[in-house]
């Protein structure tokens, strides 16, 4: 319910020009009323105008044959060259897929996980233990790729890793298949180890989102006779759920950036099939030339409009099951 | 609300494309189609004695020089860097800095930048080894960077002393790869290492306490590496009672090391590092041939019966490798690795001593038989650019930095603190006359640039006499002359492929069918050998032409051959 | 209004202690899973280069050694790298965080005028942007390269934050209060500060350290934009001496000093992650008070 200190009383609509009297008069009597939020919203937006619309005449770099001397206004116009050079390699199917599949399995894998755990270590009565396993479940957040991928491949050698040495123990003799070079595991073992490192870090938003469920609420089931776990599924859950929609919406929009660094550090001669994404394929079919500048950012319109796309479909779902409550907009 | 929405987008993204349709008429020029002569430069003919070629500017007048380089961490002040001030004593210049950040590329990032926005330029640029050189052409028909072409023939002087040390190959890829095939021009000043101990494909070292317990001779064919194999594994040669031998293993992913690539040269020259070979002018594809196959169905087989680890084609760190080839504890387990001992042999791991060179294997046909040198290629990482107002001053100075004692002194520190004047012989069996004194690498001392190496580094201003003692060092550098030695027995391809500069529309087709066709062939060859894919097979083998058909290969070998037609038919 | 005592609230059932040794038990065996690369690292840290390069250490130091630490504070930049870090993030997430919460307060009223419009706005640039060419010439047009300004500035609104605190505000904050705010005669602004951000401390908590996160980790834009090594940060820094230490084989002049190199380098890389995530992992339990349960209840009763 909202109390709106506009006048009830105004003067009714008849013809065309009154009507556009009044949607005029409207847009002022609101502007009005709403003046401080404008300029609240101000700074962020005159920031926005300067320096992310300012630049955005450099998409026609997709369009371009890219050259210092010629600036971007007077670079040579290739049309849909780079795009073309794209949808023109043989296996660009694969990539896409490939591409898409491990985000997809990233995201219903990976998704659930942090929300379940959040939802877990709330109900902890321990104080420090669950302080603890806040603390250090988030620490994985901050290594970087390579080192992540290092410990990997030491983890998982047949040689000399954990999985080599837990073989051995067990009675086995020699090594075992080396799963590092298998088309089948790299989506596993690459998913996994993102998991890994991202799962701490992401229930962060979902902590601070249940902090804010009313004590009252807990109380009142806890009144009717609902265990602990009843609670979970009934209070904490529902009071979090806009969270993890938005969560997931945003998400979907980076289906198509797999990062380069870990695929290409994973990526060995027998896993190729499955390993080839898109931005290691832009990598290695790169000239090493400046050209590779515009070939980038064609190969990167389409992403964003592909993330575009998938952003909007996925919010206007959102929009249709929770009857509107729930957009990014 | 939806519809305010899709209006908004819809007017972006007709907005995104007007400009694109816009843009169309921001054209810019035709580029001149026609390709420019490569000339190699000479040296000048009147050779100016030392005395009055140095310094460069007299004392009464006072001339400086901004040299745009990436700042190395352990180089705490680079103004008050000795190397630098032995640079200003000999030079009488006085030099600058401005730093970049990152890599080379990043470095080159930065300066494109710099030069879109028009902002000022420092004189010249040092050290950005990295730059491919399709940027370095750019930026040099655009005029960003200074054609240094004419200064080598007027004003070169410690370049070409050092030049001519060199050999004819290498001597020739100098200026081949640094001339830009559009305007003929050279924008870059060359950085050359001669090479090293690692510059050559053919490091396989064999277990020579296990041949002799087999009383077995090393291998010289591919029938022989088989059986010596089929001892190795069922003769229990390290004596422990256990089948715990692994025959012959080696990292895949090690480049032109791999165990396969030493099997496959027996049949046909192959060198993975460039996808083509060179007959009589004609480039052709060894791994479509017959030959390739008779190789590849033996390694099939080696694998098959455990001869060749398949964890060669698997194995990601360099620990396990070493734990395989050195491990820490009981006897060796490995009877034939490859790969560079020092790299794969743990240091201190006295088990090396039970190893030495294997050569390579004779040929089963005319074409095979082979040893793969790798040769050094020149990476051209100074400039000058299009602020500089006084090139000439800038090429003299970036030509001091070829002179003997500079170059040793970017490298191994102050002379008489850092290392000394001596006689010996180095790891690659030249006459040496730098005693490395200390070694000081990862020292903060602000005694040199190590790290921004510059100039032609010759085996005498750059390579040090190899320490002697019986330490494991020892050992270990007895391996590695092993190791070279044996390699030398191999027949050597003396027309063989090399690193070619290219246009830009060439290098567009170019990049795009090789990343691929390298990515195939390679996997193909793990998977021949690992056995998902039988190369006996007509039909595996048939499907393994059609996708190297597939990804463009006739094309590839097509505009390849262009190119080398362009560059090397000139020169006859 | 008080709280109901209910004599069954103290006893907990026993289908509820089930549910406390089940969750704590899988959080333990989570924990061990998390733990046991991180202890490598840090060993790995604390180990010799040798040790490191032949796969010896598996959970506790080998060869203990401080080498690798020794290396990286060899470098008197890295302090000089630290400050600037200190600085970027403290100042910029302050600006970071008053700018979203001016966008998100506006966004999150659900009469807003051209709410829409401005939604629309934000979140185009999420998914089109000119790219690094086109914002360089911007800012040097600006005159600002080379300065601490625009690295405070870029990347002043972060969309993803924005939408996650207009979340927060719609929907963790109960109407009622603005309407009771509303009778009193309270304006938007004086809502936002006197009722809004006190009971909102959670997500700034949470978006502070995002933003905080972001500033800390933060290299390419320094990289672009910096010439003034006394301005670099500490990503930066140890960068550059990640580089230093790289060795290239062919430099080599005997067999123990390669090893020794590539031993080191490893070594080191185990060194910079302790000593470039450990100032910022130790946050966190600072930003922890705000996530306790039941923050809002105090302002309720007021």
């Amino acid at each position: 319910m909202h109390v709106d200190n506009a006048p009830m009383l105004a003067p009714q609509p008849v013809t065309k020009g009154d009507k556009r009297r009044k949607s005029f008069y409207d847009l002022k009597r609101k502007f009005l009323r709403d003046w401080q939020l404008h300029l609240m919203i101000l700074i962020p937006v005159v920031y926005l105008l300067i320096f992310n619309y300012g630049p955005m005449y450099g998409i026609q770099i997709a369009f371009k044959d890219y050259r210092t001397r010629d600036g971007i206004w007077g670079s040579e116009f290739v049309g849909l060259k780079w795009f073309e050079k794209f949808f023109n390699y043989y296996r660009v199917g694969d990539i896409i897929w490939n591409t898409i599949s491990l985000s997809l399995y990233s995201i219903v894998a990976g998704f659930p996980i942090p929300v379940f755990l959040a939802l877990l270590l709330n109900t902890v009565e321990h104080k420090r233990f669950k302080k603890t396993v806040q603390t250090v479940s988030y620490m994985p957040h901050f290594i970087s790729v390579t080192i992540m991928v290092g410990i990997l491949n030491m983890v998982f050698s047949p040689v000399n890793g954990l999985y080599g040495n837990l073989f051995r123990l067990f009675g086995g003799s020699g090594f075992p298949e080396d799963i590092r070079a298998t088309e089948a595991a790299f989506p596993h073992l690459y998913t996994w180890s993102g998991i890994w490192a991202s799962v701490g870090w992401s229930t962060i938003i979902y902590t601070a989102a249940l902090s804010a469920v009313s004590p009252e609420l807990h109380e009142a089931a806890q009144l009717d006779g609902a265990s602990r776990w009843k609670r979970v599924l009934h209070v904490d859950l529902p009071t979090i759920m806009p969270t993890v929609a938005i969560n997931l919406i945003l998400r979907m929009g980076d289906i198509l950036s797999v990062g380069f660094e870990k695929v290409y550090m994973m990526q060995t001669a027998l896993n190729i099939n499955a390993s080839e994404v898109i931005s290691t394929y832009v990598y290695s079919a790169g000239m090493g030339s400046p050209r590779d500048y515009s070939y980038g950012t064609a190969v990167g319109l389409f992403n964003s409009l592909v993330s575009l796309g998938l952003v909007l479909l996925t919010n206007w779902i959102c929009k249709v099951l929770t009857d509107r409550e729930v957009s990014i907009f | 609300m939806n519809r305010k929405l899709h209006k908004i987008l819809a007017l972006l993204l007709s907005l995104v494309l007007t400009l694109g349709c816009l843009t169309a008429c921001g054209g810019s020029e035709e580029t001149d189609e026609s390709l420019a002569e490569i000339e190699i430069p000479t040296a000048p003919t009147n050779q100016v004695s030392e005395d009055d070629w140095l310094p460069f500017v007299g004392d009464d007048e006072e001339v400086s020089l901004t040299i745009g380089l990436v700042g190395k961490a352990n180089v705490p002040n680079y103004e008050t860097n000795a190397y630098t001030l032995m640079l200003e004593e000999l030079s009488g210049i006085d030099i600058k800095f401005q730093y970049f950040t990152g890599s080379s590329v990043d470095a080159m990032t930065q300066f494109s930048l710099m030069a879109a926005a028009e902002e000022p330029l420092p004189d010249m640029l040092w050290g950005l080894g990295s730059v491919s050189t399709q940027t370095i052409f750019e930026f040099g028909q655009d005029g960003y960077l200074v054609d240094m072409k004419p200064y080598f023939e007027q004003y070169g002087h410690y370049f070409w002393q050092s030049y001519n040390k060199l050999s004819e190959r290498e001597q020739q890829i100098i200026f081949t790869l640094g001339t830009d095939p559009v305007s003929g021009g050279m924008y870059g000043f060359p950085l050359f290492t001669q090479p090293m101990n690692d510059q050559w494909n053919c490091m396989y070292s064999i277990n020579q306490e296990w041949l002799d317990a087999l009383s077995l001779e090393a291998p010289d064919t591919v029938d022989e590496l088989y059986d010596v194999l089929k001892a190795f594994k069922e003769g229990d040669p390290n004596g422990n009672g256990r089948a715990d031998e692994i025959p012959m293993v080696g990292r895949f992913s090690d480049g032109g090391n791999d165990p396969t690539s030493y099997i496959t040269n027996a049949f046909v020259y192959f060198n993975p590092n460039y996808l083509l070979n060179v007959d009589d002018g004609k480039l052709w594809a060894p791994f479509t041939t017959e030959e390739y196959r008779q190789a590849m169905i033996f390694i099939r087989k080696l694998v098959d019966e455990g001869l060749l680890s398949d964890l060669s084609f698997s194995i990601a760190t360099d620990a396990e490798i070493m734990a395989l080839a050195t491990p820490s504890s009981g006897p060796a387990i490995t009877g034939v690795f490859s790969g560079h001992p020092m790299l794969v042999c743990e240091v201190g791991n006295e088990l090396i001593r039970e190893y030495t060179g294997l050569s390579a294997l004779q040929g089963q046909s005319e074409k095979g038989g082979y040893t793969v040198y790798t040769d050094p290629v020149p990476s051209f990482s100074c400039f000058i650019t299009e602020d500089c107002k006084n090139p000439e001053l800038a090429f003299k100075l970036l030509d001091l930095m070829c002179k003997d004692e500079v170059i040793t002194t970017m490298r191994w520190g102050v002379k008489d603190v850092d290392w000394v004047e001596d006689t010996g012989t180095s790891i690659m069996g030249t006459e040496s006359h730098i005693k490395v004194l200390n070694n000081a690498i990862w020292s903060t001392g602000n005694q040199n640039w190590h790290g921004n190496g510059i100039g032609i580094m010759t085996y005498d201003n750059y390579t040090p006499i190899l320490r002697q003692d019986d330490s494991w060092g020892s050992a270990r550098d007895t391996l590695m002359s092993s190791v070279k030695e044996n390699a030398d027995k191999g027949k050597e391809k003396t027309e063989r492929m090399t690193k070619m500069a290219y246009t830009a529309d060439e290098a567009e087709i170019i990049a795009e069918l090789e990343g691929p066709l390298k990515g195939y062939m390679n996997r193909a060859r793990a998977l021949f050998a690992t056995g998902e894919m039988d190369p006996s097979d007509d039909g595996d083998w048939q499907e393994y032409l059609d996708t190297l058909e597939k990804s463009g290969l006739s094309r590839y070998i097509e505009e390849m051959q262009k190119v080398y037609d362009r560059i090397y038919k000139t020169q006859e | 209004m008080g709280r109901l005592k209910n004599p069954n609230k103290i006893k907990k059932s026993t289908s509820d202690r089930v549910l406390q040794w089940i969750v704590m038990s899988f959080l333990v065996v989570f924990l061990i899973i998390i733990l046991y690369p991180l202890i490598y690292i840090v060993s790995s840290s604390f180990s010799s280069g040798q040790a490191v390069t032949s796969g010896k250490v598996l959970l506790w130091p080998v060869d203990f050694s401080l080498d690798g630490y020794k290396i990286v504070f060899d470098y008197e930049t890295v302090w000089t790298g630290y400050a600037n870090t200190i600085f970027y993030t403290v100042v910029g997430t302050l600006m970071n965080v008053t700018a979203t919460i001016l966008a998100a307060y506006p966004l999150s009223r659900r009469n807003f005028q051209g709410r829409g419009f401005y939604a629309t706005l934000f979140l185009i640039p999420m998914f089109f942007g000119g790219g690094l060419i086109p914002t360089y010439l911007l800012v040097s047009s600006l005159g600002l390269t080379n300065t601490r300004i625009i690295i405070l500035l870029l990347g002043l609104v972060g969309t993803y934050n924005v939408v996650i605190m207009r979340t927060f505000f719609r929907n963790s904050v109960p109407g009622e209060l603005w309407d009771s705010a509303r009778i009193d005669g309270t304006s938007d602004f004086g809502y936002l500060t006197k009722i809004l951000l006190p009971l909102s401390k959670p997500v700034i908590a949470v978006v502070s350290l995002y933003y905080a996160v972001g500033h800390w980790n933060s290299f390419f834009k320094e990289m672009i934009y910096l010439r003034d090594r006394d301005m670099y940060p500490l990503q930066l820094i140890l960068r550059e001496i990640l580089n230093a230490t790289t060795v290239d084989a062919s430099q080599m002049g005997s067999a123990e000093e390669l090893a020794a190199m590539v031993g080191a380098t490893d070594v080191m890389k185990f060194a910079l992650i302790v000593v470039s995530t450990v100032p910022i992992m130790l946050l966190y339990p600072f930003i922890q008070k705000f996530f306790e349960k039941g923050v809002m209840l105090g302002s309720l009763k007021g």
